[in-house]
């Protein structure tokens, strides 16, 4: 039913697939917070990640690249910052159900459509 | 492997190290006293523990793993104490370098770490249910 070239769906779902890379980005690098020597890692912005994948209909996962802001590395060589991490993880859980719902609204517009509610 | 299940395993493999770190703290804490049981021998050494980043072989996904236990290799501490049985023919006593106040900061940091890992595990839960509720 969707004419324009991006539909509200395939917009949703990638934006749910890549905060779920993120979000095991994020893992990783809390994970790996004791870790001598481990670059914390994030992956491209969501817009370059829509642009490499406009093109193909399969849903593909988002590039990891090294994490730009860190503040420090410990002595041991490792650049996790805890604190920010798990900021990042909240804002990505709270981001991850801003799309959910998203979705869900546009599965409800289709209802309206269809006369079921 | 989808990025959400990759997230428990990751933690979880976080966690468990943490947890190996947690006892390896406890062993030293527990031995903080323990002298040798020969006259002028080495007492207990305390125990270091190394993380290292592996990759699940069945997941594919990224993993910590506690690698390898070593002795801290720093001088002990010399107590002057000639009726102990463990004291040299100079009359002292070897202890084990074993820092009560390290030992209880890094319990600490393992302990955060531990919860920072728990906390991942329960965000990617709370984000497959918000996948699963699409359904009803």
């Amino acid at each position: 039913m969707n004419t324009e070239s991006t539909s509200l769906f395939d917009l949703a779902t990638k934006r749910l697939q890549w905060l779920s890379t993120r979000q095991k980005v994020v893992s990783e690098n809390i994970a790996n917070a004791d870790v001598a020597e481990y670059q914390a890692k994030d992956i491209e912005s969501f817009a370059s990640y829509l642009n490499d994948t406009r093109a193909s209909n399969a849903l593909e996962e988002a590039d990891v690249v090294e994490a730009s802001v860190s503040w420090q590395s410990d002595m041991t060589g490792n650049n996790v910052v805890l604190e920010e991490q798990m900021m990042e993880a909240n804002s990505n859980a709270s981001q991850f159900k801003i799309a959910a719902n998203l979705y869900r609204k546009a599965h409800e517009m289709i209802y309206t459509v269809a006369g079921r509610r | 492997m989808d990025a959400l299940s990759a997230i428990s395993v990751t933690a979880g493999s976080a966690m468990r190290a943490q947890g190996d770190r947690l006892r390896v703290v406890s062993e030293n804490l527990a031995n903080a006293n323990s002298t040798s049981q020969t006259a002028g021998g080495d007492p207990y050494r305390r125990k270091i523990i190394s993380f290292e980043n592996g990759t699940d072989e069945r997941t594919g996904s990224a993993i910590v793993e506690a690698t390898s236990t070593e002795r801290d290799e720093s001088a002990f501490t010399l107590q002057y104490e000639p009726s102990h049985p463990a004291a040299d023919e100079n009359g002292y006593v070897k202890l084990p370098n074993v820092n009560p106040l390290i030992e209880m900061s890094n319990m600490r940091e393992a302990a955060r770490s531990y919860e920072a890992n728990l906390s991942m595990v329960e965000n990617a839960r709370d984000m497959r249910r918000q996948l699963v509720e699409l359904l009803k």
